[in-house]
């Protein structure tokens, strides 16, 4: 039914369970089409938090910093998702920089997928000493995410 | 040498102490926003401030002090 | 039409402070004032909001008019004047209206509640504004047109920095800064070894241990900025550091003010102790001011050991990089590390503190631009209600256990209405000076008897009495207005940097580092309250 799959993950659980979704599917439809997003969140721009004492220097030796650290973090996640669901390998992967909401379906848009796949909600795991994941935390809202769809949204449960 | 290896190198201004390198893959515009100024360095952003200090602090000896 | 429309809310804004300092002028405005006991701003309210008033149209038609360019002028004025104008409309807002009518509410709930809230949250104008420009950002968000203006902020706090150099004087920062260097070296370095021990304990990578021991020994956020690429944190690493710090930071924003208050902490001691255990050097600033908003001398005592702190923070970049090794492949050298990124502004503070030690501002003779002026003036005398208390008090013989020099300046004081010399020394000005200051030492010698119990005084003499001795300490009107500069400076600064803390950054707190992080930090604030208690006794600024 859809031929072109943008999957949107973070390496959450629920993306985690996304990605089992959508590669069961790619293994039974060998013509289907996927392309794995991970996007990198502007609002890093927003953890320098109140610091005023540091010059523009320390500040974007620290964005920096940030940026090259995500890319190879994004990599990491890329090769997990590759080791652990085999037929990944035929997927595009793709990284972008801004607002998730935006940055998903602006690239939806651009590579004409039919159908944009995200993990579900997932409780907290804040205060877990052991949690794991990359990036930022953050639930992208619906309200934001949705006027913007240029099509279906399908979540994984 | 891939992409990512490669390096630009950008203009920081005075207070950078001229250059730094930064990964050519990185996207730079879009995280990178001068936080919390409108100058082009801190030195700037420094001597402008204490100008001001000496300005307003003259005015105030002005009207407080010299003309009173 | 698009730039019509951009500058609309700076119009608006412009236009609103000018009605606001027309009426103001007129008058009506004056019983709403007396009401909310800010009458005394009047004068300064109608000038402030006039001069705003006109730039902001000024500026806002020349913006709508002119293409925007990349002069120095549009840089720096044209384009951030409606942020500018926004956070001083906040500013102006808050200090005049809503600091006063919190005053008012808590005062009026206090029978229910049994204590006022302002009072103990300490609500004044500092904490209301940097709530005020968070609440901003995480419900509207900075307003577009705001956008540039608000990056000024960073600018105008450096200038409160360099201003409050004029206050300090030779003893004071040779001691402060003593003080400062001990605390703070202890106490940092403490921090960092107990965060470095801890995660050795705990088996965390070196990398998460180092950026929060930096964040939490130095100054916050900033020595994590600083520290994260060092160290090559990863990337939930310094979102849980930074999440941890800016929640830990504003938590203590709030209960270090009340904490102090309830122990009886003097200013100094606080003012050490909110240097030494509030994390970022912002909040440091406001809980000072939130301390004791008035009087400038905790933000005198903090603001020292927050130039300490600015200062320790390159080197202890340096200590974790040697410490981290030379896995990061960084060449940090002593010269790129602390000559290169000295702050420039801490040179001003000290040109500043240098032409207030030569005495251009207030003469040596003056204290702190407070002096003692006890010639013949209408504004040393009390008050008549005032007098006519002592009088009644006098003439039924409640002095009588006064000494006989006492009772001599309580009679002088009655019968001159104010404390002064010899009405026939006026000519000698030395002899006149130096009999008004003994008789005011008299005073305050009664006053101090009555407050030991020695002498039974009723509240309205003792009120009279102390009244009379703060009419003659008088301010020099130079040091009350720089001051008074310094106070909107830092105020400006303040909401500017309250902008900056988003809830996201702050909803990262959580894994490992909130848990070291919390040790680390309730053991650093628990230490150091005890050892400034200890160590700081005496109250250095008199």
């Amino acid at each position: 039914m859809f031929n072109n799959v943008l999957l949107c993950t973070q390496g959450t659980d629920g993306a985690k369970k996304a990605e089992v979704f959508v590669f069961e599917k790619m293994e039974a439809a060998p013509k289907l089409k996927v392309t794995v997003l991970t996007v990198l969140d502007e609002d890093w721009r927003e953890m320098t938090g109140d610091d005023w004492l540091n010059s523009s220097k320390t500040h974007t030796t620290f964005l920096d910093h940030v940026e090259n650290q995500m890319n190879e973090e994004i990599t990491e996640e890329w090769q997990r998702i590759k080791t652990s669901h085999p037929v990944a390998e035929r997927a595009t992967f793709l990284q972008r920089t801004g607002n998730i909401a935006e940055a998903i379906t602006k690239t939806a848009k651009e590579l004409g997928c039919d159908l944009i796949v995200i993990g579900a909600w997932q409780k907290s795991k804040r205060f877990s000493i052991h949690s794991t994941r990359v990036g930022l935390r953050g639930t992208m809202k619906n309200k934001d995410l949705h006027p913007l769809l240029p099509c279906p949204l399908l979540i994984a449960p | 040498m891939s992409d990512k290896d490669k390096k630009v190198v950008i203009d920081t201004g005075e207070a950078g102490k001229g250059t730094t390198e930064i990964s050519e893959g990185a996207n730079t515009e879009e995280l990178e926003e001068r936080a919390l100024s409108v100058f082009s360095s801190d030195r700037n952003e420094d001597i402008v401030a204490l100008v001001f200090c000496l300005i307003t602090t003259f005015l105030v000896l002005v009207f407080t002090k010299w003309m009173v | 039409m698009s730039q019509i429309k951009e500058q609309m809310p700076t119009l608006i804004m412009g236009g609103s402070l000018l009605m606001y300092g027309l009426i103001a002028k007129s008058g009506a405005l004056l019983p709403m004032a007396k009401y909310l006991q800010t009458h005394k701003t009047m004068d300064l309210q109608v000038t402030m909001t006039l001069i705003v008033g006109i730039i902001a149209i000024v500026g806002a038609l020349i913006n709508t008019t002119r293409k925007s360019g990349t002069t120095n002028i549009d840089t720096f004025i044209l384009r951030p004047l409606g942020g500018i104008v926004l956070i001083l409309v906040m500013a102006m807002a808050i200090r005049w209206y809503a600091e006063p009518l919190m005053k008012l509410i808590s005062k009026g709930l206090q029978p229910a509640l049994g204590f006022k809230i302002y009072k103990v949250l300490n609500l004044n104008y500092v904490v209301l504004g940097i709530l005020a420009g968070v609440v901003l950002t995480n419900t509207w968000g900075i307003p577009k047109f705001a956008g540039e203006g608000v990056k000024c902020a960073r600018f105008v706090l450096k200038m409160g920095v360099i201003m409050l150099g004029a206050r300090y004087s030779f003893a004071e920062l040779a001691k402060l800064g003593a003080y400062s260097v001990i605390l703070v070296g202890f106490f940092v370095l403490g921090t960092v070894f107990l965060v470095l021990w801890l995660g050795n304990l705990f088996k965390q990578p070196k990398s998460m241990t180092g950026v929060l021991s930096a964040g939490m020994g130095v100054c916050g956020v900033s020595a994590t900025v600083a520290v994260a690429p060092v160290v090559k944190a990863k990337s939930a690493e310094m979102a849980y550091t930074i999440g941890t710090i800016l929640s830990f930071g504003i938590i203590c924003m709030f209960v270090f003010p009340t904490i102090g208050k309830l122990a009886g902490m003097s200013p100094v001691q606080f003012g050490a102790w909110a240097g030494t255990g509030i994390l970022n050097s912002a909040q440091v600033a406001a809980a000072a001011l939130a301390f004791n908003a008035v009087d400038i001398e905790t933000l005198k005592v903090a603001e020292i050991f927050n130039i300490t702190r600015v200062l320790f923070l390159p080197i202890i970049v340096l200590v974790l990089a040697t410490w981290f090794g030379k896995e990061t492949g960084q060449k940090l050298s002593f010269k790129s590390v602390v000559i290169d990124k000295f702050p420039v502004f801490i040179i001003g503070f000290l040109i500043l503190f240098f032409m207030s030690s030569v005495g251009l501002f207030s003469p040596p003779s003056h204290y702190k631009g407070k002096y003692i002026d006890v010639s013949y003036n209408d504004r040393s005398q009390v008050t008549p209600e005032e007098w006519e208390t002592l009088n009644v008090a006098m003439e039924a013989g409640e002095f009588s256990g006064l000494t006989p020099t006492q009772l001599e300046a309580v009679t002088n004081l009655v019968s001159q209405h104010q404390i002064a010399g010899n009405f026939d020394d006026r000519n000698d000005k030395k002899l006149f000076d130096k009999t008004g200051r003994a008789r005011m030492t008299q005073l305050q010698g009664v006053l101090a008897a009555a407050k030991a119990k020695q002498v039974q005084l009723s509240a309205d003499v003792k009120g009279a009495i102390k009244h009379a001795v703060k009419q003659v300490k008088k301010k020099s009107k130079t040091v009350v207005t720089l001051t008074d500069f310094m106070i909107w400076f830092f105020a400006f600064g303040l909401i500017g940097l309250g902008m900056q803390i988003t809830k996201k950054a702050i909803t990262q707190a959580g894994g490992w580092p909130i848990v070291m992080g919390v040790i680390a930090g309730v053991t650093k604030a628990t230490l150091s309250f005890f050892v400034v208690l200890w160590l700081i006794k005496d109250v250095v600024l008199n």
